[in-house]
Formats: structure tokens, C-alpha cells, sequence
């Protein structure tokens, strides 16, 4: 297909094409490298890139082709990775300074080397808050990653080289991780699809650690077949990762295209009001909304106890830090980014009971929760109190107050993920063209469903279609 | 759920406390932190005070049992 773009196609498309031979995984791994070097200088979402590692991924896919081998899910598909995944002979970064990286990584993390298997052409490791510690990926070593839609904007974090990437055609999908929101939030920001499985949904095998119990790894892309498609070639259960307990299931997919056909009639819908409306903004509260009236949504709910568990989710993530990086701050405390070395210091400080306390308040919410899914499948809220921030923004002023910008950005995601439910973000056209996300909330393991929703959403034409500048070819 | 008194509020309310407390915890844990640190800690202390006072305010049934390894 002379003059395709296929910097924007869909990773389905993509291996669906190379599958075919309709075009190779070297002419596509080449147009996307060429998109990175031209745009990314301004974006700023890769702190490595794995040329030569793409390159050959995709001549051992043209060559699979060529000897008639069955073709893998993924095959010849750009990606790239947030740079806590380990990737052998590349140092792990975890968004810190360089001088302070250990050796390189001997192997692949696990979900690094199950896309290779599934056929993916690794590009390159992507910025991130430091130790994923924050929500808006400015980072004092690397520098802040732009949102593609308005360079002054942050593309949020602390996966914002993974919703950036996706959102300027730097990859076809990406990965991330998602502890408070670090998926959901880039994702909203950079208006592009997210999945933060349910927690031990993914392996985090291979995977720098920022809070034992509260980290998630997942994938970024254009919509969610594409996400559907991921998770099933990366879904399997891993000893590398003691929380990962999810085994390889039926396709998620194959649900993802039933539903774009047949629709979900009998979906049982409720929309998250009261706190969740409380921390948004306008733009926010509009795109929970119409969400919930696209599926018609039975109930609006004024969950209790919310506060408490963006809070205790709050206290767990300093504790356990702080802890994680105890060493580190005694004895290179200056080397240690400034923007979350003074928050995590604080953390290793607080008083036990409260993390206990965090911990036991954990298990009542959860139980509330599980209580709401037996008469609903869907919970609708949005993702972020408002579109992306500006780059250096101090504050945001909410229905519910004014508070500093840095830590609040994950006030709506915090307390979903504080009991690891399974999320899609979806990203929605606002009046001022920047995008927003809304987040689909599932019973745990029930990815099938959030995704399928967010299928629907996108085949109704309601998600976010980026305005894209000319191609650097044209 | 029963709120309880919060403690977090009583602290957050004396910004010499958060110092004192950041002062004498942080040599517990091998810090050797100077005046200028202290003030920033003590200010990121009051910070996760705040944050953390709902959750503080609540008590919680004694069988409530924590999830220190968690799986839905």
C-alpha cells in the first residue's frame, strides 16, 4: 500500500498487514524510527531508542513470512517501553538519574520479551516521572515530555513518554505502569486508550518496583482492540512476579469484536457521582456524563468513604516508597530527583499504624465495592480533574477546592486502583480540543467488559480523533 | 463507619510539630538531614497529614484485617 501511513495504523492493522505481505515489518519499523527522529525532539518521550533491536525483530518477521510460518498476534509491530521495564543491554532508568542506574539489564522484562514472542519490534524505553513518583512527567534528568496536542501541556505521568508516544505516532502501543493512575492519567492527557488491569492481571516481572501493592503494568494504544489484542499476548501467569495471578484465558479480543457488532445490550451501567464530581472540573464531569447516557446508565451512586481511600492509597504509596528507596536517600539523597525526594523521605517517616491503618481500611472498601458489582457491570467516573495541566502548573482549582497540582492529578484514579480494578481509559473530545478521559470500571478480572465498553464508545464515534499535523513525508 | 478523633489534623495545625517529629523520627531512620531538609520534609509531612486525615478519622472494626498481600 504505496504512500500508507502507517505511523497511525492500528496495531492490529499493522500485523494484520505484515501477516498478509501486504507491507513488511522493516518498511513499518523504519517509518515509524524516521517518525521518532523527526518529532521527537520536540515531544520528548524516548530516553533510549533500540534501533538496531527493531530492525532485526522485524527482519526475523519477514523472514518467518517468507518461510510461510503462521504469523505471530503482533507481528512486526512498533512499541516501545516505559524505562522501568528492564530491556537487556539497556540500563533501567526508572525516570532517575543516569549516573545512579545499575548495570545494564542482563534479560528482558517478561512482558518485554512476550511481545518480542508475540512479534513486536521493540523502538525504544520512554520518560517517566522519576521512580514513577508523580503525574505529570517532568523530570529533572530527562526532561518533561510535551503533550503532542499543545507543547506547553504536560502529557501527564507518570507514564508520559508511554501516552505521548502512542499519541504522536512514535509507537503503535506502548507499555506502562500504573500505581495511582500513571496509565489512566496519560492516557486522559495525551487522548489515547489505556488498560490498567486488574492488579496481578499483568506480570511485573522484569519491572522496577515503586509500591509492591499497588503496582500495575499495562498497555497504551489507539483503541481498544489494539489494548484487547495486547493483553491477550501478554496475559500468563509468571513466577518472576508474585502478585501476578492470571492465567492465559479465552480471547479478549474476540469479546472486543462481538460487542462492536452486536452492541451490549443488558449492560448494567453506573455512574460514579459525589466525590468523583466533587474533584472535576467541568471538562471532567461533561465526559462522565455523556458516557453514562451513551449507555444509558441506570444509577448515578454517591459512593461512601472515597476520601478515605484516595487516602489510604496515599499513606501506602509513601510508606512503602520511602522504604523502597530508604538506601537511596541516606546515601544519594542529592542525586535523587528534587521534584519527589523531599515526599519520599516523608514517607519512610510516617507513623506505622497509619499504614496499617491503610492497609485494613483497604479491605472494608474493597468489600463495599465487590457489593456494588453484583448490580452492576460498569462503573463510569472520570479519569482526571481536568485536560492536561501546563508544564510547571502549581495548582488546580477543583469544585472542591484548590489543591497543589503535582500530588492531586490522581484524585480520581487513586481510589480504583487502591483495590486493583480492572480500568479502561477512554479519551473524549472536549470543547477546546484538548482530550479527557474517562475511566470504565470492571469487577475484578473482568477486562472483557471494560474493554468491550470502550470498543462500543469507539465505534460510536464518541472518543477522541487527534487532529494531525502533516505527515514529515508529505 | 465510626469517625474517630484525627490526629493528622492536630499535627497539621502546628507546623513546629511536623518539624519536631520529622526531626527526631529521621534520626531513627539514619538521616542526617539538614535545617533546609527538615523544613521540607516537615512541609511534605503536613502535606500526607492532610491527605491522610479521612482515612484517620475513620476507626475501624477490630476484625477488619489488613491486606498486606492482595488479591482480587
Amino acid at each position: 500500500m504505496s504512500g500508507t501511513q502507517w505511523e497511525q495504523m492500528a496495531a492490529w492493522q499493522i500485523a494484520d498487514a505484515v501477516s498478509s505481505g501486504e507491507a513488511s515489518a522493516h518498511e513499518i519499523v523504519s517509518r515509524v524510527l524516521q517518525t521518532v527522529r523527526y518529532r521527537d525532539a520536540n515531544i520528548n518521550a524516548y530516553t533510549d531508542l533500540t534501533e538496531q533491536r527493531a530492525l532485526e525483530e522485524a527482519a526475523a518477521i519477514d523472514a518467518k513470512r517468507i518461510r510461510g510460518e503462521t504469523m505471530p498476534v503482533l507481528a512486526g509491530v512498533p512499541y516501545a517501553v516505559k524505562n522501568l521495564f528492564d530491556v537487556e543491554g539497556l540500563a533501567t532508568l526508572a525516570g532517575g538519574h543516569r549516573g545512579r542506574a545499575g548495570p545494564t539489564a542482563v534479560s528482558d522484562a517478561t512482558l518485554v520479551a512476550r511481545a518480542a514472542q508475540a512479534g513486536a519490534c521493540l523502538i525504544g524505553t520512554l520518560n517517566m516521572d522519576a521512580y514513577a513518583y508523580g503525574f505529570t512527567t517532568e523530570n529533572s534528568f530527562h526532561g518533561v515530555t510535551r503533550n503532542p496536542h499543545d507543547p506547553l501541556r504536560v502529557a501527564g505521568g507518570s507514564s508520559g513518554g508511554s501516552g505521548a508516544a502512542v499519541a504522536a505516532d512514535m509507537c503503535a502501543f506502548s507499555l506502562g505502569s500504573d500505581t495511582n493512575g500513571s496509565i489512566r492519567v496519560p492516557s486522559s492527557f495525551c487522548g489515547v486508550f489505556g488498560l490498567k488491569p486488574t492488579y496481578g492481571g499483568l506480570s511485573r516481572g522484569g519491572s522496577r518496583p515503586f509500591v509492591h501493592n499497588l503496582d500495575h503494568v499495562g498497555p497504551f494504544a489507539r483503541g481498544a482492540r489494539d489494548l484487547a489484542r495486547i493483553f491477550d499476548a501478554l496475559v500468563g501467569l509468571d513466577g518472576r512476579d508474585p502478585a501476578c495471578s492470571r492465567d492465559a484465558g479465552p480471547s479478549v479480543e474476540a469479546g472486543v469484536l462481538r460487542a462492536t457488532q452486536e452492541g451490549l445490550a443488558g449492560l448494567r451501567v453506573a455512574r460514579l457521582n459525589g466525590y468523583f464530581d466533587r474533584w472535576a472540573g467541568p471538562d471532567a464531569r461533561t465526559a462522565s456524563r455523556s458516557v453514562a447516557m451513551m449507555f444509558a446508565a441506570q444509577e448515578e451512586l454517591d459512593l461512601p468513604d472515597v476520601a478515605a481511600a484516595r487516602a489510604a492509597g496515599f499513606v501506602i504509596t509513601a510508606s512503602e516508597s520511602g522504604e523502597l528507596y530508604r538506601g537511596e536517600l541516606q546515601a544519594h539523597y542529592e542525586d535523587m530527583e528534587p521534584l519527589n525526594r523531599d515526599r519520599m523521605l516523608a514517607g519512610s517517616l510516617l507513623p506505622a499504624t497509619w499504614y496499617v491503618q491503610a492497609q485494613r481500611f483497604r479491605q472494608h472498601f474493597y468489600r463495599q465495592m465487590m457489593a456494588l458489582f453484583e448490580r452492576f457491570d460498569l462503573l463510569v467516573a472520570p479519569a482526571t480533574p481536568c485536560v492536561a495541566t501546563e508544564i510547571g502548573q502549581q495548582w488546580l482549582e477543583l469544585p472542591g477546592g484548590r489543591v497543589p497540582a503535582r500530588p492531586s492529578i490522581g484524585l480520581l484514579t487513586q481510589p480504583i486502583s487502591f483495590i486493583g480494578l480492572p480500568v479502561v481509559a477512554v479519551p473524549l473530545p472536549t470543547a477546546n480540543g484538548m482530550p479527557i478521559g474517562v475511566q470504565l470500571i470492571a469487577a475484578p478480572g473482568r477486562e472483557d467488559i471494560a474493554l468491550a465498553a470502550a470498543a462500543v464508545l469507539e465505534a460510536g464515534g464518541h472518543t477522541f480523533t487527534p487532529r494531525r499535523s502533516a505527515s514529515h513525508e508529505d | 463507619m465510626e469517625q474517630d478523633k484525627n490526629p493528622a489534623k492536630d499535627l497539621s495545625n502546628s507546623g513546629s510539630t511536623w518539624r519536631d517529629y520529622a526531626n527526631i523520627v529521621s534520626h531513627a531512620q539514619g538521616y542526617q538531614l539538614d535545617e533546609a531538609q527538615l523544613g521540607r520534609v516537615a512541609a511534605q509531612l503536613e502535606l500526607i497529614g492532610m491527605v491522610a486525615a479521612p482515612l484517620l478519622a475513620l476507626q475501624l472494626p477490630a476484625e477488619l484485617e489488613p491486606a498486606p498481600v492482595f488479591r482480587p
